[in-house]
């Protein structure tokens, strides 16, 4: 039982001083650590409960002279967002007190029929059930929060209409549409009208094969830029309707990067290609003109003939080498540069 | 018959031609118009031609003249052994889809290149 160090705190409203007495006693009996704090009023409850004290449990009896009824049982539960309330009644009002726990109320309890066993089980009950509910709801919010807070931009649309239901910040700061001009749109709407042909070939691909899907799509910012996402989706109920998580990364950075290597790729293929024709061409001739000058070698050429040539061809060979250099030198001035806007990481 | 746009090889190209016994007066062209002018004027004659042909040329490629010759129905009368710098095993693949291709010579070529030439079963009958 999780009570705090200070024990049990709880706040009895009761304006009968015979009624307070009675359940006074019952507490006592059966908690051994527990302060009681006693309102006659909804006005005294109301500052009770603004106050810094932390209440285990609120017993609220639903006639008081400042304040009655359905209004009554609405003001405490607004007082009260984390302790239990528990609604203390006679026999008339009992049609009223069941009604009582559809508004948020823990559990009612017939005055008449109230033993110290009773009061004890059902505040523990309600305590527990408030933990526990407590605990959920903070387990909602967190999972909540990474959606919302995820760093990817993320949503999900409705599988038949193809509306968002819901993004989340990244998206918005991503695609540049607010929230509510989202909700206005179907995912559609985000691709450029030429790609809606390829969105309805892999919206028909997920009907057939069911659950995760992944690929790359263009996707259309708000300003008209269009840029290249990898897609990741499941299938989610939502609100009871069938439909889809998305999880989108901007890869254009990356994919420009990748055209670019390609792009240097290419001016490499071409040095190759001008080593294996251009270079060739001279050396292959110097290595034929070296043969002619071999005495071995039955030849009536002239000697300074084929120096010359020799010469010219040792010359053509440098420029060309010269010329392969500087063009590599280029490919890393352009390397340096990068493609418009990478930033290397 | 020999075409290169580079005159230095054509120079020891001819040469060569002369040392090997492959030919006594060979002709040259520089360019693969120049070399498609005088093989048409040879054949007229009906007599075939010995072409050794450069790819990498200017304007004109070695594949292009391939092809003209194609063209003119002349690859009977036309052999041709393809010189080239080029060490690409695509261009040795392409080389070998023409009929009239009977020879791939790699430069820098030698007098013994030549040598062997002359035994090359479709044309070894003219130099007996």
């Amino acid at each position: 039982m999780h009570i705090g160090s200070a024990g049990m705190q709880i706040l009895v409203i009761e304006d009968n001083p015979g009624d307070f007495v009675l359940i006074e006693d019952f507490l006592k009996e059966e908690i051994d650590h527990v302060t009681i704090h006693h309102s006659t009023t909804f006005a005294e409850a109301k500052n009770r409960l603004n106050s810094d004290t932390i209440y285990s449990a609120v017993l609220l009896d639903l006639t008081l002279p400042d304040n009655n009824g359905e209004k009554l049982v609405q003001d405490i539960l607004n007082l009260t967002p984390h302790a239990p309330v528990i609604v203390l009644t006679g026999y008339t009002d009992k049609e009223f007190s069941v009604k009582t726990l559809s508004l948020g109320v823990s559990d009612y309890l017939l005055k008449d029929d109230l033993n110290a066993t009773q009061l004890f089980k059902s505040i523990y009950y309600s305590i527990e059930r408030n933990r526990i509910n407590q605990k959920l709801r903070e387990s909602e919010e967190k999972y909540r929060h990474i959606f919302d807070f995820n760093p990817l931009p993320m949503w999900v649309y409705d599988f038949s209409t193809l509306k968002f239901l819901n993004v989340n910040k990244a998206a918005v700061k991503n695609y540049g549409y607010t929230k509510k001009e989202f909700l206005g749109m179907t995912i559609k709407d985000i691709r450029p009208p030429e790609d809606v042909d390829q969105l309805d070939n892999s919206i028909e691909g997920i009907k057939s094969s069911g659950a995760f899907n992944q690929g790359v799509f263009r996707h259309r910012k708000k300003n008209g830029e269009v840029f290249e996402v990898d897609i990741q989706s499941d299938g989610i109920e939502f609100d009871g309707r069938k439909a889809r998580l998305v999880l989108a990364s901007d890869i254009s950075k990356q994919m420009e990067y990748i055209r670019a290597i390609e792009k240097q790729n290419l001016i490499m293929r071409d040095i190759a290609w001008t080593q294996s024709h251009v270079v060739r061409a001279p050396l292959a001739r110097i290595l034929g003109l070296i043969n002619l000058l071999n005495p071995d070698y039955d030849t009536d050429s002239d000697p300074s003939e084929i120096i010359s040539h020799i010469s010219y061809s040792a010359h053509e060979l440098d420029r060309i080498v010269r010329d392969i250099v500087r063009k590599t030198e280029n490919i890393d001035i352009e390397f340096k540069n990068g493609p418009s806007g990478y930033d290397g990481r | 018959m020999m075409v290169d746009d580079d005159e230095i090889f054509v120079y020891l190209q001819n040469i060569f031609l002369k040392k090997s016994g492959i030919a006594s007066k060979p002709i040259s062209a520089f360019s693969g118009s120049e070399a498609l002018k005088k093989i048409k004027s040879i054949s007229e004659n009906n007599v075939n031609v010995l072409l050794f042909l450069d790819i990498n040329m200017p304007d004109m490629s070695g594949w292009d003249v391939l092809d003209k010759i194609n063209d003119w129905s002349l690859t009977e009368k036309v052999y041709v052994i393809i010189i080239s710098s080029s060490i690409n095993t695509e261009d040795k693949q392409r080389a070998s889809t023409y009929n009239n291709v009977i020879y791939f010579l790699e430069k820098p070529v030698r007098k013994e290149d030549f040598m062997e030439v002359k035994y090359l079963k479709e044309i070894s009958g003219y130099f007996s």
